[in-house]
């Protein structure tokens, strides 16, 4: 087993298993309806599932939304989501349960209601929760694929500010301590251990699905490796925190949910940081770069430390940038990758497709490994 | 006379354009997202397809280059011969498709410069070449994907 969060290791274990099976069939919405009346038969008796129909958007899950109707009549919304064989991440759904349900009544979050989490009723572990009302960007915007460079504008952009700021202040300062997370392990036995437990599990990732043997990528496993920083503080890190991925009503600008979970672990609340600065993640109008189409990086970081009470620490921040554009090459070009050759996606197009984003993410680590930051002994 | 390949893909993606998407009920959204990407890749593969053997064949060169400045830097004082010698096999290969000779030649990188972890000179001086020649073909390899419409320096938004 990897060195790493036990649940995460046991995950990285069961996934080596299915590399053998078939390929993916992607699931038919009368199929899907079928397998919703077969888990609300036991679950929900009496309950009517109707309307049911896939959701666009996303790059990792199957998603569809349905009705169900009560025996009195009342009828509600709700989005199932469920994996396919291999995705273009490795994540658990009781985590995703776990985490949404420790979140309700702390920021806008989607309330999860039901899980299926080793696949007993639907064909891969499933998770449902209510349907949330909102888009996650513009009407008038281009198309986007996941909602990468989605442009916001004015007026959203200073409306949503003040949210996203506060969203990410109340994750990263939640008391994950008094929390109900039986899917999460702390890692306190030592300042290093929360970031070397994430190191590993990207780099298992990594070993197991490379389609082709980088040299940068491997001189960027060493040094984050040899340069583990002390995590001062062990927060929740929500681990995909941008814009394309909260819900917003697009008349007020209020969010009404932030989204896309399954990342999510304890750890070094700097990781969040570096994720939402990455320049994929922005917008660039003019020669002027915005992260999430909101901020300018320093105008960013400054913000964050006022609103949350947090001190960045520029050095940690350095390591959390080299470790997401690693982290973000491995989603995108070794596991999307791998997923679409193994034919175990519902979605192997778009993975192709967005595997065109790695040499970013390579020439991201090769100037980022050149920066003086990077260099002399290991630090910390 | 044979129909070109630009004929054929021109006809797949009227196909899809004109008949599967049109076809498609307006609940089927993972379908006409899936026509829209497979129509998308159709026609960056069609722009890139008579570069694409020169594209392979500059990133194979590329790849010799940095092997040639790898084997370049002193390595008398080290133990890592054998695997020195296997890039070298690799860079001077000659048999093969460009794209699996240039993959032959970044696993013996791999292996070096894992067995060449823990000695710090050695390394960092692979290190440097190795960032220096990845940052110039890293430009080449998005300037090829910048159709794809994800890089902000090439798409300026």
């Amino acid at each position: 087993m990897i060195d790493t969060e036990p649940q995460l290791a046991e995950l990285l274990e069961k996934r080596k298993a299915r590399r053998c099976e078939p390929p993916y069939v992607p699931q038919e919405d009368g199929a899907v309806q079928g397998l919703l009346e077969a888990f609300f038969k036991t679950e929900a008796p009496g309950m009517t599932v109707s309307d049911v129909a896939r959701l666009g958007g996303g790059a990792s899950k199957e998603q569809f939304i349905f009705t169900l109707m009560g025996q009195d009549a009342s009828a509600k919304r709700y989005v199932l989501r469920m994996d396919p064989t291999e995705a273009i991440t490795e994540t658990s759904r009781s985590r995703e349960f776990e985490i949404l349900k420790a979140f309700q009544g702390v920021i806008p979050v989607p309330d999860p209601v039901w899980l299926d989490d080793d696949g007993s009723v639907f064909p891969r572990p499933a998770v449902i929760m209510e349907f949330v009302d909102g888009v996650t960007k513009p009407s008038n915007s281009s198309l986007k694929v996941t909602g990468l460079g989605t442009v916001l504008g004015d007026p959203l952009r200073d409306q949503i500010r003040p949210q996203y700021l506060d969203m990410l202040a109340k994750i990263h300062n939640f008391d994950w301590r008094g929390a109900d997370l039986p899917s999460f392990t702390a890692p306190t036995a030592d300042p290093k251990l929360p970031t070397r437990w994430l190191i590993q599990f990207w780099k298992e990732l990594l070993e197991q699905d490379a389609v082709t043997q980088e040299p940068v990528l491997r001189l960027a496993s060493q040094w984050l490796e040899d340069n583990v920083p002390d995590c001062e503080k062990i927060s929740v890190v929500h681990g995909d925190f941008r814009t394309g991925n909260y819900l917003f009503d697009e008349a007020s600008g209020q969010v009404t949910a932030l989204l896309d979970w399954e990342m999510c672990y304890l750890g070094d609340f700097h990781a969040d940081l570096g994720w939402l600065l990455q320049p994929v993640f922005g917008s660039n109008i003019d020669g002027l770069f915005r992260a999430s189409d909101i901020f300018e990086p320093e105008d960013f970081i400054a913000s964050y430390e006022t609103v949350s009470g947090n001190r960045v620490n520029r050095k940690t921040l350095h390591y959390f940038t080299v470790f997401n554009a690693w982290k973000s090459y491995i989603l995108v070009s070794a596991l999307g990758m791998m997923a679409a050759r193994q034919a175990h996606n519902h979605q192997d197009v778009l993975l192709t497709f967005l595997a065109a984003t790695g040499p970013m993410f390579v020439d991201d680590l090769a100037r980022l490994l050149s920066m003086p930051e990077s260099l002399g002994e290991a630090s910390q | 006379m044979n129909p070109s390949v630009d004929d054929r893909l021109n006809s797949v993606l009227r196909a899809l354009q004109n008949v599967v998407l049109p076809a498609l009920p307006p609940q089927a959204s993972l379908a006409q997202e899936q026509v829209m990407l497979a129509m998308g890749h159709i026609q960056i593969i069609q722009a890139q397809l008579d570069a694409t053997p020169t594209f392979e064949a500059e990133e194979l060169a590329d790849l010799i280059d940095m092997s040639h400045q790898i084997l370049a830097i002193d390595s008398s004082s080290t133990s890592f011969q054998t695997q020195l010698a296997s890039l070298k096999d690799a860079m001077e290969a000659r048999e093969g498709h460009v794209r699996d000779r240039a993959e032959t030649i970044r696993s013996a990188i791999d292996v070096l410069l894992q067995a060449a972890h823990s000695d710090t000179p050695y390394h960092q001086a692979i290190r440097d070449v190795i960032l220096a020649s990845g940052r110039a073909r890293t430009e080449k390899d998005r300037q090829w994907f910048s159709a794809m419409g994800f890089d902000a320096a090439f798409t300026g938004a």
